[in-house]
């Protein structure tokens, strides 16, 4: 059985990217069949996983992307001198995972894929369409969403089953969350088939000390929020540390950058164990 | 340190290159606080101490290509130029490019902390390869010792 979670938030800079990027790297070390897709047109996702080298050569190479998926074809190339239909197959890259072992697979993305907002008729269910001939291969599929709503919000509810919302405890980025609250609402009223629901909230980039009186009173006000709109809330926070973007920078796990202190890989495999856990895996 | 060094080689020389050697070394010796002749004689003293090895490049010393090469003699070739490019920098040449590719190799690369001691990692690591991935390896084309935001910036800006 796949579980597919959207990691998002209405919010920019709350670090769905970073957490999507570790929590792929979590599974995959669990030996979990695992498929990351990159559904924002900035696609850090793909940059981290697969490092700015691997990933520039993707696109120097014209190899095919999420794009394709959306656009429902691979335009023509030297090699291939007429387009053709593009199948998800085609677009997921294997082993894309840190470690030699590797079951991360990575639907990787470009910066076109903002084009499939200029014109997104018809294209919010092409995602889940594809998907759904793939998705038995794999036990979980994270994906990493745009931080606005769009089509490619929609493409991301369209999979999945659950949405993971990471929120930085500060007073304007907390706002991103009924923002996506409302946005998840008005979906599930349009698709009433479709079981859409909230897996949890993370506190994520608090401060790596201590947390002061703004930052408190963030978190009392999401927690209550949560409390009355019944979403589970995480118990580890996941602190700032500069080896998160180290990681990103080096695309490699937390564990691998230099000098990492030892108390943030422990706190980050304390909430991947939760969030495991929290969908039944 | 190395940047810094070379920096300073460089200001140097620019120095002697605009003035000639004499009034360089005369405003140094003023600077310094000393007679000309005492800083050429401290300076011919310097020339002639024994070199420091750091404890890194005294364990990345013991590393010798040969050993692979005599162990894998159907690799030789593409050992020794890997070898060759690992040390001018054309492959793996930072140490996070070490580190993924250990990662990615199934040897953790945690305790890694420098890229001359990783060497004989990397070659145990090559040895076990399949040969042609070896050659693709030795024949891949250095893309130049850009940062990664450059490289991602080209990309976009279709450079």
């Amino acid at each position: 059985m796949t579980t597919v979670v959207s990691l998002i938030n209405m919010k920019g800079g709350v670090g769905k990217t970073t957490l999507a990027t570790q929590l792929a790297h979590a599974a995959d070390k669990r030996n979990l069949r695992t498929l990351a897709i990159d559904l924002d047109p900035q696609a850090n996702l793909s940059q981290a996983l697969m490092g700015a080298k691997d990933y520039v050569k993707h696109l120097n190479e014209k190899r095919p992307t999420i794009v394709n998926i959306f656009e429902q074809y691979l335009p023509p190339t030297i090699t291939a001198p007429s387009p053709s239909k593009a199948s998800i197959e085609d677009v997921i890259i294997t082993k894309a995972g840190y470690w030699s072992d590797t079951t991360l697979d990575l639907m990787p993305s470009r910066l076109e894929l903002a084009q499939t907002l200029k014109n997104p008729t018809g294209k919010e269910r092409r995602l889940a369409k594809a998907l759904s001939k793939v998705a038995p291969e794999y036990d979980i599929v994270l994906i990493d969403c745009a931080p606005t709503e769009s089509i490619l919000t929609e493409a991301a509810y369209h999979c999945s089953r659950y949405a993971l919302v990471p929120v930085k405890p500060e007073f304007l980025a907390t706002i991103g969350l009924p923002l996506l609250a409302k946005s998840m609402e008005e979906f599930v009223t349009e698709n009433s088939d479709h079981e859409l629901s909230i897996c949890g909230v993370v506190f994520n980039h608090s401060s790596s000390y201590s947390d002061g009186p703004e930052t408190e009173a963030s978190v009392r006000e999401v927690k209550a929020e949560a409390k009355k709109n019944k979403w589970h809330v995480y118990d580890t926070r996941v602190r700032y540390s500069r080896s998160y973007a180290k990681a990103a920078r080096e695309a490699v796990p937390i564990t691998s950058t230099s000098y990492v202190r030892g108390n943030v890989p422990a706190q980050f495999s304390a909430f991947a164990k939760e969030f495991f856990e929290s969908i039944g895996l | 340190m190395a940047m810094k060094k070379e920096m300073l080689s460089y200001d140097v020389a620019l120095l002697l290159l605009r003035y000639g050697q004499s009034p360089v070394v005369g405003e140094l010796a003023q600077q310094l606080g000393m007679s000309e002749e005492r800083l050429l004689g401290d300076m011919d003293r310097m020339r002639h101490l024994p070199r420091k090895v750091s404890a890194t490049k005294r364990r990345a010393k013991g590393f010798s290509v040969e050993k692979f090469v005599g162990e894998h003699p159907e690799m030789a070739e593409m050992l020794m130029i890997l070898d060759a490019r690992y040390e001018n920098r054309t492959f793996l040449p930072e140490l996070r490019d070490v580190k993924r590719f250990l990662d990615k190799h199934g040897h953790p690369s945690r305790t890694v902390k420098s890229r001359q001691v990783a060497r004989r990692r990397v070659f145990e690591v090559l040895v076990r390869l399949e040969p042609r991935r070896v050659v693709d390896l030795a024949k891949e084309q250095f893309s130049g010792a850009d940062s990664s935001l450059g490289m991602i910036s080209d990309q976009i800006l279709r450079r």
